[in-house]
């Protein structure tokens, strides 16, 4: 079928549609479409509840690093955790760029685009704390035993806590290569896969195969 | 004299006038009809929470094409990523716009979607709109790329076509 032919045929459906096709007046009425949210609403509440959590979280640790200024020993963690949760603010914040402005209504390619770049920072977002997490296990504890009046150095000796601080840095890769692993199984649930697939950079390979499939589309080329 | 229509039975006059738009869009995009009914749903929605922001700059129908093929390609690539049929997560399901019913002959018609179907995604609205008598500018608008460009993408396409290698890989190979 050539596209001439395509378009006798499609011509031929054209009519037919006009005379069959009926739309629910009553239904579309009934339905309050108002309250229907879509995932990018839903997305966009749950980064305005992420970005003022990272806030709330990042004043709270500079405020007690500077309380700690003195003590170098609980100065260093608690800078530790700042930094990591200045990454994660400025995460947050690339989503919430990447969300504004889209508008279904906007030309096919520039939304489908917009929408693979949200995927990306998403996807980045997801990836990094999830990986950060076994990392900043050993600040956290002397963090959070400190901010409860217990001293973590003292109360639980060198031993326990190098072993700690071992096994958050040991935990971070083994979590890269599981996830490696549990990305190509078929997935019994879809959700553990999406993140198995976020963290190992899978999802990421895949938006960034599509972001640029996108460009190609754009480019002019002559036939 | 006569009341000016609200907001909402104006939204339902031009989905009225443009409703073929749903049924060929979804039918492009989703071969299931559960599918098709789900992405209906979808499009009307969307098309209704950006109507309030419809300036009538854009003729309606070149407006509605874009969140139209917006919402079916994403919804596409949502069913691709899940790696099965959408859950219908509310459970009911919304026939905004009734299917016709088979008619003899249809066959060709169905055959036409299965070819458009082979089509990418961005080369499946190329040709949808093609098909559906738009204009190059039209066309353009709706995908936001250039007169050139659905030109070149159009003459690529029919010549995919007449050497019968239509629709397996995009029209940029």
């Amino acid at each position: 079928m050539n596209l001439e032919e395509m378009q006798e045929v499609w011509a031929v459906h054209e009519r037919r549609l006009e005379r069959s096709l009926r739309l629910n007046h009553q239904l579309l009425r009934e339905t309050q479409l108002d309250q229907t949210r879509s995932a990018l609403r839903r997305l966009g509440a749950w980064l305005g509840f992420e970005l003022a959590t990272d806030l709330v979280v990042l004043a709270w640790l500079c405020a007690f690093a500077f309380e700690q200024r003195a003590q170098l020993r609980i100065l260093l963690p608690a800078a530790c955790l700042v930094l990591a949760w200045g990454c994660f603010l400025r995460l947050t914040l690339r989503q919430l760029a990447a969300r504004r402005g889209i508008d279904f209504s906007g030309p096919t390619l520039a939304i489908q685009r917009a929408l693979e770049l949200l995927r990306i920072a998403r996807i980045a977002n997801t990836r990094w704390r999830i990986l950060a997490a076994p990392i900043l296990w050993f600040p956290l504890l002397v963090v959070g035993g400190s901010a409860f009046g217990h001293d973590v150095y003292a109360e639980c000796g060198a031993g326990w806590l190098i072993a700690q601080a071992l096994f958050g840095l040991a935990l971070a890769p083994a979590l890269f290569f599981a996830s490696r692993k549990l990305a190509q199984r078929t997935p019994n649930s879809p959700v553990l896969q999406r993140i198995a697939r976020d963290v190992a950079g899978r999802s990421l390979e895949t938006a960034r195969a599509r972001v640029e499939s996108i460009a190609a589309f754009e480019r002019e080329e002559s036939a | 004299m006569k009341a000016a229509p609200d907001r909402a039975e104006l939204f339902l006059e031009e989905i009225e006038a443009h409703k073929q738009i749903l049924h060929k869009v979804s039918r492009a995009y989703c071969a299931g009809r559960e599918d098709r009914a789900d992405l209906v749903q979808e499009i009307v929605v969307q098309l209704w929470r950006s109507f309030a922001s419809f300036e009538g700059r854009a003729k309606f129908s070149t407006w509605m094409y874009r969140i139209a093929l917006n919402v079916a390609i994403s919804f596409q690539r949502r069913n691709r990523a899940n790696g099965r049929d959408r859950a219908h997560a509310d459970g009911e399901l919304l026939q905004y716009v009734a299917a016709p019913e088979p008619e003899p002959g249809s066959e060709a018609i169905d055959e036409l979607y299965r070819r458009i179907a082979r089509f990418e995604d961005f080369d499946r609205a190329l040709i949808l709109l093609y098909l559906d008598g738009n204009p190059h500018a039209a066309i353009a608008e709706v995908l936001g790329i250039s007169l050139t460009n659905v030109a070149t993408r159009i003459s690529r396409l029919k010549e995919r076509l007449r050497q019968g290698s239509g629709g397996e890989g995009s029209a940029n190979s």
